[in-house]
């Protein structure tokens, strides 16, 4: 066992493997999208055959049999594509993204602690039909002449495979082939390729480049660049200006006879063989090798993983010195009583204000780094839509905004189930068959925007479809028929509430139950779900048109802001991110309904609920509620009470930790926190509060 | 007759050595004195505030924060259904671990540390309720003849480990 992976090092391969799988899956994402709008990319049929080339490394080191295996396959798979033997066909991309699957379920497999050598997941089925595409369908097509191009016969000898075959792609595009021939300083020469090759991509493809046949001199090394581009002359020579490059166009011959491409096929492969690693300066490096090699020690060098709960810890670390410079202030304050010492507390007061500015900073860096972009999600979501609307025989455009957007590492890990049940629903319920579609004279495919936008210390996400819109009258029956109202109450109910009915257990639209929808049963999971990251869902739709939801979350559950409150003598932290608005109210404004208590606020009424009541906590002999109270307006997904507490304390930033295994179910406290002096203040949930005020509202009626 | 040999001797004394001894710190609980393994305790801090967290069982004081980490309390007079009078100077709240976990124990004071063996050691006696059982590891004896002491065992895990009651949805109006 001693050659078994540390358990740290399984941790990293695990990381690294998942990665290079995202990475995968965008690269065939991106294939998809060229293909269906018939672009050419090889660069990301290239960034695919590097994804599965590190993934067959990673795995062999670390004994994953069936990934190595399996990316062994894609390998040579994707080389065929890559090399032109192969057409792309949408079936081939099927079965990559089977491949993508059956990777994360290894991933998961592993991670889970099946030892490596305990295969539970067979990867056999899938590499057998890889296996098959590779080879039954060869692309047995007549290699392109170079289209009169006179391409120097030394040229040709030395081109790989690969090169060659996209030199003829190129031509066959129409693309004019320039040479240009540019001189590098010996010492910089990495810098200056790197260059070159970023001012050429815009205009072009760099085929290949290789070194000079013209005398260098010692201090420089020249190299020829063959590119194939759709642009006049000008406009690549535009492109290299400044460097030492010189643009010509290769010379081309009225047609002739093609060069004796099977000659030159023999020295080829010879060539190729010999451009092994360590091989390099004998011949210029194929730019595949060179790129595959540069891109991976580059991303080793800048980025780092870090296991969230060792950013959790500094977090807490930063909220203890944050009690401290509290203590300090304390110190602070008492030196500032004693009029003798009035220069010390000035240089004391002086210290603390950059103390607690570079403390400020030290959290937010904190916060930065556990920020990722919500493209993550985004990614895994465009794959199911692609299988679901396969799945259903819809068409769908997935349009999605601001991936960009960030958010808390663990909010943006706990999303993606929900969104996908929100995503499946639309597919499943929302957008129409396309005959119906075409009847109420829509676009056959239906579209699915999702946008991703931050606003102030919340980030906002929108799902819209351009579907049929929910049925009220539908989600009212079945609401009734589920025991969730009653016929009475229905006749009272807003629009907006019919709406949110679709989010209480059981409540679906479609009469029928499929296999992807999961029975209806996904909109009161997604409630929970996004209720439990502190976020509130809404919806809203129009017949014929289409629905829209709305999550708003917040950006981090890490530190957050909140309020602080006194009830009966005690007191307790509201996080502010569910705090619509606080008011004071006296016992005139509060009146009673059935014997709840609420209160009119702004033409609507708000039920009310007593915080002391909530918790059951006995006020100090003698002491009663003061006449003045103040209302806690919170709301939860489309929820909204009024909390009554005695005082507000005010806003303060606090970072939540938990009561321990034997205390998280407590209903209604979601932890507790230490404010300054060490005062240790529980904070609510506010969720679980709302919940049971809501619920005890329906059974009172 | 034999004459013990060095070897005899040295596997005697090595006999003794064998069994395990077990530190056990004691203290006062209602004037009772009870023991856990020293080894689960983290350290003894004198009373703090505590803050006291609704629903929670009775005997759950609430919570603390003991260098950064949120701790609950546990009275274990009440949580041993015995006598609980206002604590005194001499009381003390035990940082105890427990599956990694720490809990604090309010007792009424620290009596020292004893060390026991297995043999030391016997059942709860079983006239007291089931439920108390379950709390207790056994007794200990130490000392001898007239000043012989006895400690009675905690099962921290028992201790510690407790319900919640469900959340209180059905509660009547007031």
């Amino acid at each position: 066992m001693s050659d078994a992976p540390t358990e740290k090092a399984l941790q990293e391969f695990l990381s690294e493997a998942q990665e290079i799988v995202e990475a995968f899956n965008r690269d065939l994402l991106a294939l998809d999208e060229a293909r269906s709008s018939g672009r050419d990319d090889p660069e990301v049929l290239n960034g695919a055959f590097r994804a599965v080339h590190s993934l067959k490394g990673l795995s062999g080191l670390f004994g994953v049999t069936r990934m190595t295996s399996l990316s062994h396959n894609l390998e040579n798979l994707l080389d065929s594509l890559r090399l032109g033997r192969l057409e792309l066909q949408p079936e081939t991309l099927d079965l990559l993204f089977e491949a993508v699957a059956l990777f994360n379920r290894i991933i998961a497999d592993t991670a889970s602690g099946a030892r490596p050598g305990e295969p539970s997941v067979s990867v056999d089925d899938l590499i057998e039909r890889l296996d098959r595409v590779a080879t039954v369908q060869p692309h047995e097509s007549e290699p392109a002449p170079f289209g009169g191009y006179e391409l120097d016969a030394g040229l040709l000898s030395v081109l790989t495979e690969y090169e060659e075959h996209r030199l003829r792609e190129n031509i066959k595009a129409g693309r004019t082939l320039y040479r240009i021939h540019a001189a590098f300083d010996l010492l910089t020469i990495d810098k200056g390729l790197d260059e070159l090759k970023t001012r050429l991509k815009p205009v072009g493809e760099v085929i290949t480049y290789l070194p000079s046949t013209e005398a260098a001199n010692d201090q420089q090394i020249e190299l020829d660049v063959v590119l194939g581009s759709a642009r006049p002359p000008e406009e690549v020579r535009a492109a290299v200006e400044g460097l030492s490059a010189e643009v010509h166009l290769v010379p081309r011959r009225a047609p002739s006879p093609a060069p004796p491409s099977s000659a030159a096929a023999p020295a080829r492969r010879e060539a190729a063989v010999e451009r092994a690693p360590g091989d390099a300066a004998a011949i210029a490096p194929s730019p595949l090798a060179d790129e595959g090699g540069e891109l991976s020690l580059k991303s080793v060098a800048q980025t780092v993983r870090v296991d969230i709960r060792k950013l959790d810890h500094l977090m807490n670390i930063v909220g203890e010195l944050a009690i401290a410079r509290a203590g300090f202030q304390t110190i602070l304050d008492g030196v500032k009583q004693d009029r003798t010492q009035s220069k010390l507390a000035r240089a004391l007061h002086h210290e603390l204000r950059s103390f607690g500015r570079k403390l400020d900073e030290l959290q937010q860096g904190i916060l930065d780094v556990r920020m990722v972009p919500l493209g993550q999600v985004f990614e895994k979501l465009s794959r199911v839509v692609r299988k679901i609307s396969r799945d259903a025989g819809k068409e769908i455009r997935l349009v999605i905004a601001g991936s960009d957007t960030e958010l808390d590492k663990l909010i943006v890990e706990e999303l993606s189930d929900p969104l996908m049940h929100v995503i499946r629903n639309c597919i499943d319920h929302g957008i129409e068959r396309p005959d119906v579609r075409r009847r109420s004279g829509k676009p056959d495919a239906g579209t699915i925007g999702i946008s991703a936008e931050q606003r102030g210390n919340h980030v906002v996400i929108e799902i819209e479809d351009d579907g049929a819109g929910l049925d009220e009258r539908a989600l009212v029956e079945k609401a009734i028929e589920r025991g969730v109202i009653d016929r009475l109450q229905a006749g009272d109910l807003s629009q907006r509430d019919i709406f949110n009915l679709i989010f209480l257990p059981g409540v679906s639209t479609k009469k029928v139950a499929d296999e992807m929808s999961g029975r209806g049963v996904g909109m009161d999971v997604v409630k929970t779900n996004i209720a439990r990251l502190s976020g509130i869902i809404d919806v809203a739709s129009e017949p014929g048109r289409g629905t829209r939801l709305t999550i708003t979350l917040p950006i981090t559950l890490a530190i957050i802001q909140a309020l602080i409150v006194r009830a009966a003598g005690r007191t307790f932290a509201i996080p502010l991110n569910s705090v619509l608005e606080s008011l004071r109210v006296s016992a005139m404004d509060v009146s009673t309904i059935e014997r709840r208590e609420v209160m009119g606020l702004r033409g609507q009424t708000l039920p009310l609920a007593r915080l002391e009541r909530v918790f059951e906590l006995e006020r100090a002999a003698g002491e009663r509620a003061p006449h003045r109270q103040f209302v806690v307006v919170v709301g939860l997904a489309q929820h909204r009470i009024g909390l009554l507490v005695d005082e507000l304390e005010g806003q303060q930033d606090i970072v939540i930790k938990g009561l321990g295994s034997s205390l998280k179910d407590v209903p209604g406290i979601a932890g507790a926190t230490e404010l300054g002096g060490k005062r240790t203040v529980l904070v609510l949930d506010v969720a679980a509060i709302v919940e049971e005020a809501v619920s005890s509202q329906v059974e009172a009626a | 007759m034999k004459l013990a040999t060095e070897e005899t001797y040295l596997r005697a004394l090595d006999r003794k050595d064998d069994r395990p001894q077990r530190p056990v710190l004691t203290f006062v609980v209602s004037a009772e004195t009870y023991g856990v393994e020293l080894r689960s305790i983290r350290e003894i801090i004198k009373l703090v505030e505590i803050t006291e967290v609704p629903r929670a069982p009775r005997f759950v004081l609430g919570v603390t924060s003991v260098r950064g980490a949120i701790i609950p309390v546990i009275d274990l007079r009440l949580r041993l259904r015995l006598d609980a009078t206002p604590p005194t100077r001499a009381a003390r709240i035990l940082v105890v671990q427990h599956d990694v976990e720490p809990y604090g124990l309010l007792v009424d004071a620290v009596r020292g540390v004893v060390k026991f063996t297995d043999a030391d050691i016997e059942p709860p006696p079983s006239t007291l309720a089931a439920d108390d059982t379950r709390l207790l590891a056994g007794i200990g004896r130490y000392g001898e003849g007239r000043r012989e002491r006895m400690v009675i065992l905690l099962q921290l895990g028992a201790v510690v480990a407790f319900e919640i009651r469900a959340a209180r949805r059905r509660r009547e109006s007031p």
